[in-house]
C-alpha cells in the first residue's frame, strides 16, 4: 500500500514556479489561493535556496486536531482531504499547520473568509459530486484515481520535486545524495512525517 | 428543591469527572478526530501501477 | 494594544534586519560541503522567512511552529481547564444553594416598590445579556461541539448546527459591542470604588451568614466586580474577536493565534462568572429579578441590600418636591 509523500530537493530547485503554475492551471485555484508555492530563502545572495512547499500531507495531521467540526481525513495512501461541506472556515487548520497549506479563500463573509482550500494531492475532494475547478468551489482534478501523480511534481524539469509513494520517493532522493557525495536531510520530512532525519 | 438539587449535583459531578477524563487524555496529544464526512472514494487497484510508473520517471 | 503591536511590530523588524547577517556566516567555505548548509535547515526550521513571488509574503514563512504552541493550548490546557471552570461553578452554586438556599428577604415584602432600572438601563442590560448568552452559546458550539455534540447530532446536522452558530456568533458580536459600550457610559458613575466596599467585601457581602447587610448604595461592592470584569474582559474580548474576524488584516498570524487563545479563556472566564450572575439575579436571591424584569424592586429588598442607594432616592425625591411646595 503507498504512503504518499511530497519531497522537495533544494538541490535541484530553481525557483521556476512551474509547480505553481500547473497547480492553478490543472484545477483552476482562484486568485488569491496558492496550494503550491515556491519560497526562495538567502534571495541573491551566495547559497541561495529555493523550495517549493504545500500541505505535506502529514502522519498525524495538526489541522486535523483542531478542526471544530471534525472534517478532515486521511485516506488510506495517507493523503489529508477536508470537506468542504462541512468547513465552517473557522481557519483554526490555518493556525494549526506548520506549512501555511490550508488557505482562506478571499470571499465569504467579510470578504475574507469562507470555507478553507488546500492541496489534495491532486486526489480530489473526500466526497464525490462537486464541480472540479476549485473556483466554483470544488477540489480540483482527481488524478490519483487515474493512476497519476500531483501535477506539479510530474511537471517539475528539474526533479526537484517528487511525489509518490515515501518509499521510492526516499529512494530516490537517497541515490541523488549517494551520487552527490553529501546531502542534506529530507526537507519537511521531520516536521510531517516525524522522522528524525530532516528538519 | 434541595434534594433534587442534590441529586443533580451528584449527577452532575460523575458527567463531569467522566468527561474531563476525556478531556485530559486528548490534550497534548494529535488528535486525528473520526472524520465527520461522507466516505472518501477509494482509487482503483490499477491507480498503484501508474503510481509506481509515475515516480520511477522522477529517477533521473 | 496599539502599543503592544507597535512593540511587536519593532521585534520583528529587529529579527529580519539580523537575519541575512545571519545567513552571511552560513557561506560555504572552499573545499567545504558545498550543499545546504545545516545552518540554513536550522533557520528555516525556526521559521525565517524568504522570499515568494506571489503576493502574500507571509507565505515566504516555510515552518511556522507557533501553530504546535497554539494547538497544544486550544486543544490542551485552555479546554480541558475551561470545562472544569464551567462545571466547577455550576457545582459551587449548587452547593451553595444546598446549603444556604434561597437568600429571602428577611423582612418580608410589603407590597410597595421602588424603581431600580428605567427602561433605558433595562432595555441595555437586556441587549448586552441576549447578545452575550448568544454569543457564549455558539462560542462553545465551536470549541466543545465536536465533542460533545458531533457524536449526538452527525455530521450534517452538526455542520449544520457549527455553520450557523459561525454566523450568528460573527454578527451578533456588534450588538454586544454596542452594547458593552452603552452598559459602561450608563452605570460607571455608579461603579467607582467608595468606602462601603472593603466592609462589604469583608463581610463576603452577607450572601453566607443570615441577617448581615452590609450597607451598599446603588451597587455593592460585588455588583462593581461584575461591572469592571465585564468592562474590562468584555472589551478584550471584543478586540479578540474583531481581530480574528478580519484573518490578517490587523494581526499576522502569530499574533492571531495569541488572540485566539486570550480570547477563548477570556470567554471561557466570562462565561463562569455570568453563570454566578445568573444565579444571583434568579433562583439565588428573592426579589432580585424585578429590578431587571419590571425595573422595580419591592422597598424591604432595597433596603436590605441597598440601603444608602435608597436613602439618596429618597433625599433627591423630597428635594425635587421642595421647590414645588
Ligand atoms: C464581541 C465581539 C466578539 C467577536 C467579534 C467574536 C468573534 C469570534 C471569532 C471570529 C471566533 C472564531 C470562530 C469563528 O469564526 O466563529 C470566536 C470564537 C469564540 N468566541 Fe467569540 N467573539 C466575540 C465575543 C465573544 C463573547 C462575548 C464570548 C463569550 C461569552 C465569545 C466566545 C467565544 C468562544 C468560546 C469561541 C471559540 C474559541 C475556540 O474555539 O477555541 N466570543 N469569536
Amino acid at each position: 500500500m503507498a504512503r504518499m509523500k511530497f519531497l522537495c530537493d533544494a538541490e535541484r530547485c530553481i525557483e521556476c514556479n512551474a509547480c505553481v503554475t500547473a497547480c492553478k492551471n490543472e484545477h483552476d485555484v482562484p486568485w488569491g489561493i496558492n496550494r503550491r508555492r515556491v519560497v526562495t530563502i538567502n534571495d541573491g545572495k551566495p547559497g541561495e535556496r529555493s523550495i517549493s512547499v504545500a500541505c505535506m500531507h502529514c502522519s498525524d495531521p495538526p489541522c486535523a486536531a483542531v478542526c471544530p467540526v471534525d472534517c478532515f481525513t486521511q485516506t488510506a495512501e495517507g493523503i489529508v482531504l477536508h470537506s468542504k461541506d462541512l468547513c465552517i472556515g473557522c481557519g483554526y487548520c490555518f493556525y494549526a499547520c506548520p506549512f501555511g497549506a490550508p488557505q482562506y479563500p478571499q470571499a465569504g463573509n467579510f470578504g475574507t473568509r469562507g470555507k478553507m482550500d488546500k492541496c489534495t494531492f491532486c486526489a480530489g475532494g473526500p466526497d464525490e459530486g462537486r464541480p472540479e475547478e476549485v473556483s466554483k468551489g470544488g477540489y480540483g482534478r482527481n488524478r490519483i484515481a487515474e493512476g497519476k501523480l500531483p501535477l506539479c511534481a510530474e511537471f517539475c524539469s528539474t526533479k526537484a520535486l517528487l511525489a509518490g509513494d515515501g518509499d521510492m520517493v526516499a529512494d530516490i532522493y537517497r541515490e541523488r545524495v549517494v551520487a552527490r557525495g553529501f546531502g542534506s536531510g529530507a526537507w519537511g520530512w521531520g516536521t510531517a512525517y516525524q522522522m528524525k532525519a530532516g528538519s | 428543591m434541595r434534594q433534587w438539587t442534590l441529586a443533580a449535583l451528584i449527577l452532575l459531578a460523575a458527567a463531569a469527572v467522566g468527561g474531563c477524563r476525556d478531556e485530559g487524555r486528548r490534550a497534548y496529544a494529535f488528535d486525528k478526530g473520526t472524520y465527520a464526512g461522507p466516505e472518501v472514494p477509494k482509487p482503483p487497484a490499477t491507480a498503484a501501477q501508474g503510481w509506481r510508473e509515475r515516480a520511477e520517471k522522477m529517477r533521473f | 494594544m496599539k502599543r503592544l503591536l507597535s512593540v511587536l511590530a519593532l521585534c520583528a523588524a529587529l529579527l529580519l534586519a539580523v537575519g541575512p547577517a545571519r545567513a552571511q556566516s552560513t557561506l560555504p567555505e572552499p573545499g567545504r560541503n558545498p550543499g545546504t548548509s545545516a545552518e540554513m535547515w536550522r533557520d528555516v526550521r525556526q521559521g525565517i522567512r524568504g522570499y515568494v513571488s506571489i503576493p502574500n509574503k507571509q507565505a515566504g514563512v516555510l515552518v511556522q511552529s507557533e501553530g504546535e504552541l497554539w494547538r497544544n493550548w486550544r486543544n490542551g490546557p485552555v479546554s480541558s481547564w475551561g470545562s472544569w471552570l464551567l462545571l466547577g461553578v455550576i457545582v459551587v452554586l449548587a452547593i451553595f444553594f444546598a446549603l444556604r438556599g434561597r437568600i429571602r428577604v428577611e423582612s418580608g415584602l410589603s407590597g410597595r416598590t421602588i424603581e431600580r432600572f428605567n427602561a433605558l438601563e433595562r432595555g441595555i442590560h437586556w441587549l448586552t445579556a441576549t447578545s452575550f448568552i448568544l454569543l457564549a452559546l455558539t462560542g462553545l458550539v465551536v470549541l466543545y461541539g465536536r465533542y460533545v455534540l458531533l457524536p449526538v447530532l452527525g455530521p450534517s446536522a452538526f455542520a449544520g448546527l457549527a455553520q450557523f452558530s459561525k454566523f450568528v456568533h460573527n454578527y451578533i458580536g456588534i450588538a454586544f459591542i454596542v452594547g458593552l459600550v452603552l452598559t459602561f457610559i450608563v452605570w460607571v458613575r455608579w461603579n467607582l470604588p467608595d468606602r462601603c466596599d472593603l466592609e462589604w467585601l469583608k463581610k463576603g457581602g452577607g450572601l453566607f451568614k443570615k441577617h448581615t447587610h452590609p450597607p451598599s448604595r446603588k451597587f455593592n461592592a460585588g455588583q462593581k466586580l461584575l461591572f469592571w470584569s465585564v468592562v474590562v474582559f468584555g472589551a478584550a474580548l471584543s478586540v479578540t474577536g474583531i481581530m480574528l474576524l478580519f484573518p490578517l488584516y490587523w494581526a499576522d498570524l502569530q499574533q492571531m493565534q495569541t488572540a485566539q487563545l486570550v480570547h477563548a479563556a477570556l470567554a471561557l472566564f466570562m462565561i463562569a462568572v455570568i453563570i454566578a450572575h445568573i444565579y444571583i439575579g434568579t433562583i439565588g436571591m428573592e426579589g432580585a429579578f424585578d429590578a431587571m424584569g419590571t425595573g422595580r424592586v419591592d422597598i424591604n429588598w432595597a433596603i436590605e441590600h441597598h440601603d444608602l442607594w435608597v436613602e439618596e432616592m429618597r433625599q433627591r425625591r423630597a428635594a425635587r418636591q421642595q421647590p414645588a411646595e
